[in-house]
């Protein structure tokens, strides 16, 4: 597939910047900004037939957004995002409470509500599609409400980066981002103090760290303490194209909550400190 | 205790946190295979013998296992016989059963289970042969198992099968051997199998274990075996898709690479391919690559069906999933826990955390529930909540809030109410007890004995008890608007216009929830009206003013300067005190009102039911959920009235009557803000208050020891 959109990644396309450097899993500089919304949906891959949503975006659903910003078409992004070249570090800032809505929609059932037109036989083109006229299917939503998350990314990807770090800057982007649901509009918000901030890394030698985004991959180093519950989430973490399609490379374990910032145990974690906060880089 | 066998457990558990409800799931598939013992086999986790757990013999009962019996030494396969023997549970390893749990469809194993209900001679022949044929893929629609046919070395048993299921007279034939060995004309409980008589040394793969008169089980044939596996294998990616969904991936709960499947079975079917919007260009079969499941992991997912299912019981049609774990679980744990899942009538996590508290602190700590309740209307599902990491925590606090509450003056002749027995109701009886309130708290029953019924006819996704419960588990803030809207409509559904009597109950129940929530820190409130989630300023434990000691009684000079104490002073005392306690009254005059409102008519309604005989009572009249803030500014005067004609032109209650007239002076009625489920719950706590006025008066005298037996017929007056 060719790339319909190459020259529309960066608005500014001569202009260069140094990509972060990453060290043990943490950057030396990431992007940070903020993506708020009325709504958001994230579907849990386990289930179809409930519409149940995580309460925290999945790393490759906030790839998907970036890439959305900055343009970068389906399947064509996912190298970006290699654990090994990127660093994402999630932070909840809305309160992640979630209210469920029926809404109608129309039925994907190929036997059932699908209407095929074109030929049927020999050569040419059919085209099946949901059958737009049949009965609307009721069915209950789990939202988000109010979600809010601040992202802190860091690719080695020069072109991405450069082009991300521009339209952050600029408050654009190319295709509408969203949280979930191409309905669910996102606004991106950036800090006042500038779009690019330097990472300390942050010594993770057995000391009790309080940390204050969501926790990958460590959900047992999370020291509780009675009464403040926290969450866990299975997440899909990486993707990969494969012909032209895509597949599931990794699956995280994240623990956040909306309340007091987490405790944990540094193990294992790559931990660096972005104005004050202690993020946890995946 | 049941022991779950370490190596098996260890080969099964993929390890790492309970992080997901599949991974939960697998755990208990882990636990369950664990718990059948070491692994014989390859086949081990596709065999499924728990499924004969009711079809082998017990008592007296007939359970007969039937089986085919074909020799394959000669040149075409031949039918020797058929035997009809009690199925002993010694049976049941060679049998190689692996059921197909859902609904129709034969067994993945050539052993087939009959139906709970049982089979007649003619079932047993018509199923026998037609499993046969199926299943050999003579029918040509079984191709995993053609393929094994086709291409095993040892292929060529199966092929004989083929043969023989082809013949035309087969069903004629096994039912002239049957008739003869089927025990009765009854339908017992039937397994039916098919034993092969052949030479070990024909075959690539020998069989295992010693043939019965030279016939060998299906269990103990690695050809039949592994058709039964290829034929599991195949629906993991087929199961209502055209063609197989795999394909290589990552699996979603392992997270290790390698083969995965897009149609593995989810034991609450909350995952099906009929919903293909969720895949790549809307294909079923596409399903693999968002919903990658490895062949290990479903199988697992499988195995641990039934030891969720034992985790679950319904309430008022919905169904709810309390399934205890550790985040790290390893085999001591997993032990505890099948044993606590297998005693437990039902697995309550009051029932399971006590119950852990017993055996060892530390690991009631690290106990988890994880909890869902789901509603499921013909195959339309809904999760009405669900809760991964309930602990035991928040219902303790609200549970040791809600003793205060009951401990507090809001019960007890000094200021309050009356207590029920035992017998009466249960949350606020004189024997409930902490651990009480924890266990109604987790099974839900505190949540929903006091909030409104959904609407049976229309349920939704949203059942506002279910709200309630899953605050009360997870310590979310509950909104005060929104329990008193729901405290006063099942109000009204409790207050029958055809019987008299008032939930009294009910609504002292809502009221020490509403005064324990508070307590609890778990009450939020308007901006405007903070005073709703202050707690009572008098506790046991502090007991500074005249006023201010808890339920303790007052001294009888407190209420009458010489001490000779008359109803009237006990009336007055106890109400003046009531409010006095509460900010939900002091800091808010149109609350106070109607409360005060409430109160009054209370009285007066309980003084026309007991004094006069009247049938419907003013309460009758002005049911609580249609009461407004107007309607009191319209039926005052006319209270006023009555009490001035029932009193012979003089008071029946006047110390309600001067508080009420002082507060509606202070904030009329046709001027308030307060919202209406605010009015409407705190006038209906005011008539259970006004109805029990004479009553709880009459005991504070004689708790005080100041009551004579007097003349009751002037006891409104009597100053």
């Amino acid at each position: 597939m060719t790339n319909a959109n190459a020259g529309a990644m960066d608005p500014a396309p001569d202009r260069s910047e140094a990509p972060p450097e990453l060290t043990d899993g943490v950057p030396d500089s990431c992007l940070v900004c903020t993506v708020r919304g009325d709504w958001a949906h994230f579907r849990r891959i386990d289930r179809t037939v409930t519409k149940q949503t995580y309460r925290l975006p999945p790393r490759t659903t906030v790839a998907g957004l970036l890439a959305a910003i900055v343009g970068v078409g389906r399947d064509e992004y996912y190298d970006v995002f290699d654990p090994a070249v990127s660093a994402v570090g999630i932070e909840a800032v809305g309160d992640l409470r979630t209210m469920t809505q029926p809404s109608l929609g129309v039925g994907t059932n190929p036997k059932e509500t699908f209407g095929t037109v074109g030929k049927t036989r020999g050569k040419g083109i059919s085209v099946s599609f949901p059958d737009t006229t049949d009965n609307r299917q009721i069915h209950s939503y789990e939202y988000i409400v109010d979600p809010a998350y601040r992202l802190y990314i860091a690719v080695e990807d020069e072109a991405f980066h450069t082009a991300l770090k521009h339209h952050l800057e600029r408050g654009t982007s190319h295709y509408p981002p969203s949280l979930g649901l191409s309905e669910l509009l996102a606004r991106v918000e950036t800090p006042e103090s500038g779009v690019e901030h330097d990472v300390t890394a942050v010594s993770t030698d057995d000391e009790t760290v309080t940390v204050d985004s969501a926790i990958p991959e460590a959900v047992e180093t999370i020291i509780p303490s009675a009464g403040a519950s926290h969450h866990v989430e299975r997440l899909p973490a990486a993707m990969e194209a494969d012909g032209r399609n895509r597949r599931t490379t990794e699956f995280t374990d994240y623990a956040f909550t909306d309340e007091d910032a987490l405790k944990a145990s540094g193990d294992g974690l790559s931990l660096g400190e972005v104005d004050g906060r202690t993020i946890a880089f995946y | 205790m049941t022991e779950l066998h370490p190596e098996t457990f260890e080969e099964y558990h993929p390890g790492g946190p309970i992080s997901s409800l599949r991974r939960l799931e697998v755990l208990y598939g882990a636990i369950t295979e664990a718990a059948e013992g070491e692994i014989d086999s390859k086949y081990d986790l596709y065999h499924t013998p728990g499924e004969l757990d009711e079809f082998v013999v017990q008592d007296n009962e007939n359970r007969y296992l039937v089986t085919l019996e074909v020799d394959v030494t000669g040149d075409s396969p031949e039918l020797n016989g058929i035997s009809a023997d009690p199925l002993q549970p010694s049976d049941v390893a060679k049998l190689g059963y692996a059921r197909y749990p859902w609904g129709r469809g034969i067994d993945h194993s050539i052993t087939e289970r009959g139906a709970k209900g049982g089979w007649n001679i003619d079932k047993t022949v018509r199923y026998s042969s037609e499993k046969l044929e199926k299943w050999s893929n003579a029918s040509g629609k079984e191709e995993a198992v053609g393929r094994v046919a086709d291409e095993n070395p040892d292929g060529w048993v199966i092929r004989d099968l083929q043969t023989l299921s082809s013949r035309d007279d087969i069903a004629d034939e096994i039912e002239q051997h049957l008739r003869p060995a089927f025990p009765s004309a009854d339908s017992p409980r039937v397994v039916a199998t098919v034993a092969i008589k052949l030479d070990p040394d024909s075959l690539e793969a020998p069989p295992e274990g010693t043939p019965e008169n030279g016939y060998y089980y299906p269990g103990q044939l690695p050809i039949l075996n592994d058709g039964m596996v290829a034929r599991k294998n195949h629906k993991l990616a087929t199961k209502n898709v055209p063609s197989p969904s795999k394909g290589e991936g990552t699996c979603m709960v392992t997270g290790e690479r390698g083969e995965v499947f897009g149609t593995a079975e989810d034991p609450l079917a909350f995952f099906t391919v009929q919903h293909s919007e969720k895949f790549a260009n809307l294909k079923k079969v596409e399903s693999w690559r968002s919903h990658p499941v490895s062949s290990e992991a479903a199988l697992l997912l499988q195995s641990g069906t039934s030891l969720v299912e034992n985790c679950s019981r319904t309430r008022d049609g919905l169904r709810v999933y309390t399934l205890p774990y550790v985040v790290d679980c390893d085999h001591g744990s997993a032990e505890w826990l099948y044993g606590a899942i297998e005693d437990a009538d039902e697995t309550s996590i009051h029932r399971i955390q006590q119950h852990a508290e017993n055996v060892d602190e530390s690991f009631a700590e690290a106990l988890r529930f994880y909890v869902i309740g789901v509603r499921n209307d013909s195959g339309d599902i809904n999760v009405l909540h669900e809760v991964p990491n309930v602990d035991i925590y928040w219902p303790r606090e609200v549970g040791k809030a809600h003793l205060d509450v009951l401990e507090s003056s809001l019960f007890g002749s000094a200021a309050g109410f009356h207590r029920p027995d035992p017998d009466g109701w249960r949350h606020i009886a004189e024997a409930t007890q902490t651990e009480d309130v924890v266990k109604a708290i987790t099974s839900g029953r505190y949540a929903r004995d006091t909030l409104a019924f959904s609407d049976a006819d229309a349920p939704t996704s949203n059942d506002p008890r279910e709200w309630l419960v899953t605050a009360l588990l997870t310590g979310e803030s509950v909104p005060a608007d929104k329990l008193l809207s729901q405290y006063v409509e099942r109000i009204a559904s409790a207050t029958n216009p055809e019987d008299e009597n008032f939930p009294t109950y009910l609504v002292l129940t809502q009221y020490a929830q509403l005064e324990a929530l508070a307590r609890a820190d778990l009450l939020s409130t308007p901006d405007d009206r903070p005073e709703l989630k202050a707690t009572p300023r008098t506790t046991m434990n502090e007991t500074t003013g005249p006023l201010d000691f808890g339920d303790s009684l007052p001294d009888p000079t407190d209420l009458e300067p010489d001490g000779n104490v008359k109803q009237y002073h006990a009336r007055k005392y106890r109400l003046e005190r009531f409010l006095e306690e509460r900010d939900a009254f002091q800091d808010n005059d149109e609350r106070c009102g109607a409360f005060l409102f409430g109160v009054f008519l209370g009285e007066l309604a309980n003084h026309q039911s007991y004094n006069r005989d009247m049938n419907r009572t003013l309460r009758d009249q002005h049911p609580a959920d249609r009461i407004t803030a107007e309607r009191m500014h319209r039926v005052y005067p006319d209270l006023q009235q009555r009490s001035g004609v029932y009193a012979n032109g003089d008071q029946l209650f006047p110390e309600t009557e001067r508080l009420l007239k002082d507060v509606f002076a202070e904030a009329p009625p046709d001027d308030w803000s307060l919202p209406v489920e605010d009015v409407r719950f705190f006038y209906a706590l005011g008539l259970a208050y006004g109805s029990d006025a004479q009553s709880q008066a009459k005991q504070l005298r004689k708790d005080l020891g100041v009551y004579e037996d007097e003349d009751e017929s002037g006891d409104s007056t009597d100053e």
